[in-house]
């Protein structure tokens, strides 16, 4: 009888929109007016599954007697020993409960709240609740909660709930004390100058930085509740009137179409959101560092954060963004113009280098000046593999070296990894399996990917570089020619909201070039990115290079001259 | 009448980089061999002849697509010539598109065997480089414009690295005596790169999805003329460093040219950036083509999604490139005039000319009736 009243209810709830969208996440569970109240004794049926109790505790709402709101909680929630439920009579002998979850609220400021609730003088429950919130209760958030999802929201938010005997309404007062790591500097975007911060695991705390850094109001945040069983908080963060409207109505309708049981984190969230599922190459920035994702909102993109996540996601993403580190920002900009070529020099080595080296020896050795030829193929001289097996091999020992070095303890896994890449090494070159050519290139590529700045583009260079050794050593040059025409061919393909992947470099933006794979300095960046920036393209007035006054005698060291005794004084 | 349905865009900057790579690739694989038949030491002038003349016939391609922004040549061609003439000239197009496309895939495989590699088989290369155009022509003309305009920067750069690196061997006593045997030997070898000019029909095909609108004419009328004034540049300088008669006679002079010279004694060898350079020139190009054949193909045969066409129409390119053509040799022959320069002014010139010619007249009558009307 009960399974066919649950099944039913779970039919009309489906014919339900599942999610109420940004900003309406506490109307969800808020129950209607018009609905009819449901047995809470349903949910002491073994039988039910997460689906049917879920409809079952969404349509709960509170009762008017404090046992039977307690009843419900322990039918809802179990035998969980981190429930606490403080009981108080208080001075005019109303019964009330005060109930909390252990380890995140704060117990002084529990305890305080029970010392307010048990001297209250309200003699009717009604009357108690109100004037808690109205003045009694010193807490900077109150709030009304009256169905079961209510409470469980604000008790799994770390409030503290009030329930008074006689009124079917609860108060819910902040008193969060989550445990979170320190602030600290990212260990996957390190930098030299830039600000030793980086986000954590607890949402309230990055948006409070990013709050530090952009202190407009049109900051604005968005935020939605994503799985049905982790309740994981998400939220967009933009720049309201600066990030395109279009852009931001995919965005939230990307997000909006997520109907999954959990979120863990922002790569379920990527998954759900980005372009393309079949992409080598990130479709959307990951960072950790506050200072990137403030760069790119002040240009008019998008952030995307999650509960327990200490990356955030940025939209859109080109190409050019994934050369670009934290410390680019922080440095002159002819250092950091050599850097940048570097880096895409780099990024293009780690993937051909080897590619290209196989080719060039298994089908090309006119390529190669004569000296330099004589002496790789008398490296070579008893090598028993070919080229391409050397190299794969190679290749393949160094990614396990890689792997094997992340994964072990910090403290091991750098000496697994040098020590492995050497002993490795040398033994292979006295072995005779390997020549020190290949070495060579194979060590040259693994520096060059070290590089890249963003570890994502980092695994997409290492995957395809095995692509491009099959290709050259198969068939020659024009294998590696026709990878690269590939390639190219997939970036121009994708787009990232919307936005194409390769620009401003194809489709040719003019605007586009100030801040891309190459920085420019901060005075000369008057315009922001015209695909993303072009609501407010101007960013700030132009003629603000550096310059000496024209005459440095008279304006600059006037300027310094201290006030004191006069030129007379002086020859004294 | 059944309008082109898409909602692709490219700019004419794109399409300007796309012609440009495409007739570049193709001229400088055989010029001077192609030129030089009277020309000579000429071969400069018959370029350059040709490059005008060419850039005439973009105006026309471009010129009547103007007229009619909104369709491409396969909708207009039966709204001028009527259904079945137009259906023929449709027709006649498409086969343009394929014929492109085979035969600079063809010429690319013959490239590679010449260069580098002798033991791979024809059959092999003209698959992959099919598959790679049809791939592209699958995913649209936005990621084969955006690919082709990141690819530009590196086409000129090596065209130019080549070009410079053989200009120390340049001896300029090869180029004279300039004009010495009168305009007629210039003229006779004119008329081959100008039938190659026969891939500025791409341009009715691609024509509505160009913008911005008011540049679409000019594009393709300025990478008439660029690449013409390169096709110049590049048969003076093989000419310069290989002669007239050794140019006249190398299969791929272009190649040769930079095989032959040794710019520094570490940098031995400059053919490498030449053929990457014609890979790069014949993506753009081919996957144009086998994109505007698939869609003309798909307007003909009323198909809604024209990349339903795609693996239809890359599979015709493949048979051609296989079997049109026996070896490098006969591939060269096809180019010769007068056959090449007779079977494109028979079914490009002719077709382009009763269309303009129908819209002049159609234009006339509505002026004539109009101001009766009025």
């Amino acid at each position: 009888m009960a399974t066919d009243l649950v099944r039913a209810l779970i039919s009309r709830l489906k014919g339900r929109r599942r999610h109420g969208g940004f900003g309406a996440s506490t109307d969800r569970s808020s129950p209607s007016s018009g609905r009819n109240r449901i047995d809470p004794e349903l949910l002491a049926d073994d039988s039910l599954d997460v689906g049917a109790r879920k409809a079952v505790t969404d349509r709960l709402t509170l009762d008017r007697r404090l046992a039977e709101n307690l009843r419900i909680l322990a039918l809802a929630a179990g035998p969980s020993p981190d429930i606490t439920v403080r009981h108080i009579v208080t001075d005019a002998s109303l019964y009330a409960a005060v109930i909390h979850l252990q380890g995140i609220v704060d117990e002084e400021r529990v305890e305080g709240v029970v010392r307010t609730l048990s001297s209250a003088g309200a003699t009717r429950a009604q009357d108690l609740i109100t004037q808690l919130g109205a003045s009694l209760l010193r807490s900077s958030h109150v709030t009304t909660v009256a169905s079961f999802a209510q409470l469980w929201g604000a008790l799994s938010n770390g409030l503290a709930v009030i329930l008074a005997d006689g009124h079917n309404q609860g108060l819910a007062c902040s008193a969060q004390s989550f445990k979170t790591r320190p602030i600290e500097e990212p260990p996957t975007d390190t930098t030299l100058r830039g600000p030793r911060q980086g986000f954590i695991e607890d949402l309230t705390t990055n948006l409070a930085m990013l709050r530090q850094w952009i202190r407009t109001p049109n900051l604005w945040i968005e935020e939605t509740n994503l799985g049905h069983l982790t309740h994981t908080r998400l939220v967009i963060a933009y720049i309201k009137g600066l990030a395109s409207e279009e852009l931001l109505a995919e965005v939230r309708q990307r997000i909006q179409r997520i109907e999954t049981d959990s979120v863990l984190g922002t790569g379920p969230v990527e998954d759900f959101i980005q372009d393309t599922h079949l992409s080598f190459f990130p479709l959307i920035l990951r960072t950790e560092r506050p200072d990137r994702v403030v760069g790119n909102l002040l240009e008019g993109r998008v952030a995307i954060m999650v509960q327990n996540s200490p990356f955030a996601l940025v939209a859109p993403t080109d190409y050019g963004m994934l050369f670009q580190s934290a410390d680019d920002y922080y440095e002159p900009v002819p250092i950091v113009f050599v850097i940048s070529v570097l880096r895409v020099v780099a990024f293009w080595a780690s993937i051909l280098l080897p590619g290209a080296f196989v080719a060039i020896l298994t089908f090309h050795h006119e390529l190669l000046p004569t000296s330099l030829l004589l002496r790789i193929v008398g490296d070579r001289a008893g090598v028993p593999f070919p080229v391409i097996v050397e190299v794969f091999l190679m290749e393949l020992t160094f990614e396990l070296l890689r792997e094997a070095g992340l994964r072990l303890p910090r403290a091991v896994g750098s000496a697994v990894t040098i020590v492995g890449a050497l002993v490795l090494g040398e033994a292979a070159i006295n072995a005779g399996l390997v020549s020190p050519s290949v070495i060579i290139v194979v060590a040259t590529t693994a520096i060059a990917s070290f590089i890249l700045p963003t570890f994502s583009f980092d695994i997409s260079a290492r995957l395809l570089r095995f692509a491009f050794i099959v290709a050259g050593g198969s068939i020659g040059l024009f294998g590696v020619q026709y990878g690269i025409i590939m390639v190219v061919l997939i970036l121009a393909s994708r787009r990232s909201f919307g936005h194409p992947y390769l620009s401003p470099v194809a489709p040719f933006v003019r605007g586009g070039w100030r801040d891309y794979l190459f920085r420019t300095w901060h005075w000369a960046k008057t315009m922001r990115p015209k695909l993303v920036g072009g609501r407010e393209p101007i960013r700030a007035p132009r003629g603000q290079m550096p310059r000496p006054g024209a005459s440095p005698e008279s304006e600059g060291l006037q300027q310094m001259k201290p006030e004191g005794p006069s030129d007379n004084t002086r020859g004294q | 009448m059944r309008m082109a349905k898409t909602t692709e865009v490219m700019s004419t900057r794109q399409l300007a980089g796309i012609l440009f790579m495409m007739r570049t690739t193709v001229v400088i694989s055989f010029v001077p061999l192609i030129t030089t038949g009277s020309a000579a030491q000429d071969a400069w002038a018959a370029g350059l002849i040709a490059g005008l003349l060419l850039t005439l016939a973009a105006w026309v391609v471009a010129g009547l697509a103007a007229r009619y922004p909104k369709l491409t040549v396969i909708d207009y061609s039966r709204m001028l010539l009527g259904r079945f003439f137009g259906t023929v000239v449709s027709l006649a197009i498409s086969w343009h598109f394929l014929l492109i496309a085979a035969t600079d895939i063809r010429i690319y495989a013959e490239l590679m065997r010449v260069a580098f590699m002798p033991n791979t088989p024809i059959w092999f290369t003209t698959l992959a480089m099919v598959f790679l155009a049809s791939l592209a022509a699958w995913f649209g003309i936005e990621p084969i414009g955006r690919a082709a305009e990141a690819f530009l920067p590196f086409f000129v750069a090596f065209i130019a690295l080549t070009l410079l690196g053989a200009a120390p061997s340049v001896n300029v006593q090869n180029l004279q005596p300039a004009l010495a045997r009168g305009p007629g030997p210039i003229f006779s070898s004119v008329w081959t790169p100008l039938s190659i000019g026969l891939q500025w029909v791409s341009v009715g095909m691609l024509f509505p999805q160009l913008t911005p609108k008011d540049q679409r004419v000019r594009s393709a009328v300025v990478a008439a003329a660029v690449s013409s004034a390169v096709l110049a540049v590049v048969a003076a300088v093989l000419v310069g460093v290989l002669g007239a008669s050794l140019s006249s006679k190398s299969l791929f002079p272009f190649l040769k040219m930079a095989r032959s010279v040794r710019p520094t004694r570490t940098i031995e060898r400059i053919e490498i950036l030449g053929t990457v350079a014609w890979g790069l020139g014949l993506f753009a190009g081919g996957s144009t083509m086998v994109y505007c054949g698939s869609r003309a193909m798909a307007q003909i045969l009323r198909i809604q999604e024209s990349r339903k066409v795609v693996p239809a129409f890359g599979a015709l390119v493949a048979l051609h490139a296989m079997y049109a053509y026996k070896d490098a040799f006969e591939l060269v022959g096809f180019f010769r005039p007068p056959g090449f320069p007779l079977l494109i002014a028979l079914t490009a010139g002719v077709p382009y000319a009763l269309m303009w010619a129908s819209h002049v007249a159609r234009h006339l009558v509505r002026r004539h009736f109009g101001r009766q009307g009025r």
